[in-house]
């Protein structure tokens, strides 16, 4: 009865083989290495499904990514925990939960890689109006300079946000032992909760900042 | 494997006849099989594993390369499935 993995298991349940305490460092090592790459190609995880590019004069402070990487954890274990144990009959523990999400956060290592592209970098936001015809064509005009960087990050981040979701998904899954329907729409409930608490703890910290 | 099901209508299946092999002596009635008789190969070598590793599912999941959480799902499993045995 022994159990061979393939890539594909590894690549979208690594959980079957890793969870506990060696999953929970594995994991912190993922958001340490998502606050540093975030930091150093100036891609902002501001939110538990949230990846931005930030605007090349608009650099945040290294504290700040570290911030986020703790608060989008924080987030998804805060609300999936209690979701899984609500719905689950199996006994859920916390060390799973914590270590495997931390670890499935691991796909937007690769969206910190497409930050390297400064094509990126060229929209600045910050403290304009949208409503403004003036500001929008002019980021009209930028990204029509960058056009093939946006659009090959658009093909290229939409898979890594499907791998990202799929893992979180299995971690839930594996750790609450919940599956099916039950498994399905409680997941989704928890990350839409999970993602609705990370904007709001951003917000209430962003005065601190 | 064991047959546990109808291949006609998948209806639980029960023991008719048991013979000794040596003297050819044959018992006959309607004995339901047992409830782990009626669990797959694999559920049967996992509870086996189980009971020779002392009920460790710690020391099952290094045994299998599976993590904790999954040995516990598996077994689990199986205890959800017995529960539902008529």
């Amino acid at each position: 009865m022994k159990m061979k993995g393939t890539i594909w298991s590894y690549l979208f349940k690594p959980f079957r083989y890793i969870a506990g305490k060696e999953s929970l460092f594995v994991g912190i090592g993922v958001l340490l290495m998502l606050s540093v790459l975030g930091y150093l190609t100036n891609t902002n995880y501001d939110g538990v499904l949230d990846m931005h590019y930030g605007c090349e004069t608009e650099r945040l402070p290294y504290g700040v990514h570290a911030l986020f990487e703790l608060i989008a954890w924080f987030s998804l274990v805060a609300v999936l925990y209690p979701v899984a144990k609500i719905f689950s009959s199996s006994s859920v523990r916390p060390v799973d939960m914590a270590g495997t999400l931390a670890m499935a956060r691991f796909p937007l290592v690769f969206g910190a890689l497409l930050g390297l592209n400064p094509g990126l970098h060229t929209i600045c936001t910050k403290g304009i109006s949208l409503v403004d015809e003036e500001t929008i064509a002019s980021i009209v005009q930028v990204i029509e300079a960058n056009r093939s960087s946006f659009l090959w990050a658009g093909l290229f981040s939409i898979p890594l946000i499907i791998w990202y979701i799929v893992l979180l998904y299995n971690a839930y899954s594996v750790s609450a032992n919940l599956k099916g329907e039950r498994g399905g729409w409680s997941f989704a409930m928890g990350l839409i909760i999970s993602e609705i608490l990370a904007q709001i703890l951003i917000h209430l910290t962003a005065g601190f900042l | 494997m064991l047959p546990c099901n109808c291949p006609s209508c998948q209806s639980v299946l029960k023991v008719r006849s048991l013979v000794c092999e040596s003297c050819g002596t044959e018992v006959s009635g309607l004995y339901p099989l047992p409830v782990l008789a009626r669990l797959s190969t694999e559920e049967q070598d996992f509870i086996l594993r189980f009971v020779k590793s002392s009920g460790s599912l710690k020391d099952m999941a290094k045994q299998l390369s599976l993590s904790y959480p999954t040995v516990r799902n598996l077994l689990d499993d199986i205890i959800k499935k017995i529960n539902c045995e008529p």
